[in-house]
């Protein structure tokens, strides 16, 4: 009834989901994990203020992947950005552009916006033309990114999300056009680029702390910290498997294969 | 219908969804394996439709831009609306695989989509300059070793020592795999929990 080759993933899922339901019990209870400061998140409230004093747009994309990808939890997080920046461009009144590049995001982001706006007290300043559908294809949506962002004059660009071979060309687009520029990602093969080119960086794992970030809600932060004792799991396995294996009993190694 | 209940909706359906393509991965059930392909194809069907939303949605912030004039960009809107027509009349007269909407894909969107591309190589340059500039240790270490590795890969790196291919090789078969791997396990680990969080209906941000 298993499929065989995937029974120590699952067995995986089933500790992490036990330690999460653990770690939800005690955050329930007041004990939630303490959370570093991340300077990307902090600089969203930065770059929004800086667009309201120039009186010009915030760009925000959550990146070229949809909802039916294994990249999807790179756009979630990208969204959940969204929320909060959408709260702030409220707050602040200032203008701003949410690019997407697969339609099946378009209507999960016009819900996101309208909510942000909403709940800063702001619904009557929400328009969808906020949000823009820009094509499916690749760089069809690139080059009109690009586009928005010079003949908008945009003053802070927000990439968070997956960014595949436009990763650059999004984030030197930002650059000319003299943006405040905030960008994650965790695409391994295009972190450098926002590394190199982005004021401000989420690298990898980063992103996906976003909500427990923003919100500091006790569930999400709960989860951040199942993540730190998975890691720990990990870590446990990776050294015990190679002192196992060098001793001959590749016990470990074995047991992921199952 | 309450903000709350369309809330619940949502979080339902994820649930079931995503529960349903989870226990399809691991377990070998006839009757979940033919519904869960059936449910993957609702999918593509809603995921077609959610494309007319889409057009919709484009032709309405360009159609208001043309029609305020909008400076510096009716213009481009009214080329956007043109294309669009035509590539659609096209496509409805020979078919989406017919020749003249081939050919149209072909020679329009495939060269500009390429010229992009290749556009990236200046940015590489300009971006690789500001980055390398040895500024902070962290922005030496990553001019030492880009060094490193472009003489690795230019045959006049052999040429001015013999050990520069081999040490490259090491960067990058090494230390960098290493942090490669560190890297895609804390991603990997990172986006189980927040799968978890979207299943139980707690990743809160993109929902209403």
């Amino acid at each position: 009834m298993l499929t065989a080759g995937r029974v120590a993933s699952l067995g995986a899922l089933v500790i992490m989901i036990i330690v999460y339901a653990w770690l939800l019990t005690r955050a329930r209870k007041g004990k939630v994990p303490r959370i570093r400061k991340m300077a990307g998140f902090d600089a969203i409230e930065e770059a929004v203020g800086r667009a309201t004093e120039m009186g010009k747009p915030v760009f925000f994309t959550p990146g070229v992947s949809g909802f039916d990808h294994a990249d999807s939890p790179q756009t979630i997080a990208g969204l959940t950005v969204l929320r909060h920046l959408s709260k702030l461009t409220a707050k602040y009144k200032a203008p701003l552009i949410a690019a997407v590049s697969k339609a099946t995001v378009l209507p999960v982001a016009e819900e996101t916006v309208r909510q942000g706006y909403l709940e800063a007290g702001a619904p009557e300043a929400f328009k969808p033309s906020m949000i823009r559908y820009l094509s499916d294809e690749q760089f069809a949506w690139a080059g009109g990114c690009i586009g928005i962002m010079h003949r908008e004059g945009v003053a802070a660009n927000i990439m968070i999300g997956n960014f595949m071979g436009e990763s650059l060309l999004l984030a030197e687009a930002g650059y000319q056009a003299g943006a405040i520029q905030v960008a994650g990602t965790a695409n391994r093969s295009q972190i450098q680029f926002f590394v190199t080119v982005a004021d401000y960086c989420l690298i990898g794992e980063e992103i996906f702390a976003a909500g427990a970030y923003l919100f500091q809600d006790p569930v999400q932060l709960a989860g951040l910290g199942a993540q730190d004792v998975a890691k720990w799991v990990a870590i446990g396995a990776i050294v015990g498997g190679i002192i196992l294996k060098v001793l001959g009993m590749p016990v470990i190694l074995d047991l992921l294969k199952m | 219908m309450s903000v709350l209940t369309r809330r619940e909706i949502a979080v339902f359906m994820t649930a079931f969804a995503g529960i349903a393509v989870i226990a399809d991965y691991f377990l070998k059930v006839p009757v979940l394996n033919t519904a869960v392909a059936d449910l993957l194809r609702w999918g593509v069907i809603l995921a077609s439709f959610l494309l007319l939303w889409g057009t919709i949605s484009m032709l309405r912030v360009h159609v208001e831009v043309v029609r305020k004039k909008t400076p510096n960009q009716w213009h481009y809107s009214t080329w956007l609306i043109f294309l669009m027509a035509v590539f659609v009349a096209v496509s409805l007269v020979g078919g989406l695989a017919g020749s003249q909407s081939r050919w149209m894909y072909d020679n329009i969107y495939v060269a500009c989509s390429s010229t992009y591309y290749s556009v990236l190589g200046f940015y590489m340059i300009s971006a690789s300059y500001r980055a390398i500039r040895a500024r902070t240790k962290e922005a030496t270490l990553l001019l030492v070793v880009a060094v490193i590795i472009m003489l690795m890969n230019a045959p006049i790196g052999g040429a001015i020592w013999q050990g520069i291919p081999a040490l490259g090789k090491w960067i990058v078969d090494v230390p960098n795999t290493g942090a490669s791997r560190g890297y895609i396990i804390g991603l990997a680990i990172g986006a189980v929990i927040l799968g978890i969080r979207t299943l139980i209906g707690r990743e809160r941000g993109y929902l209403s």
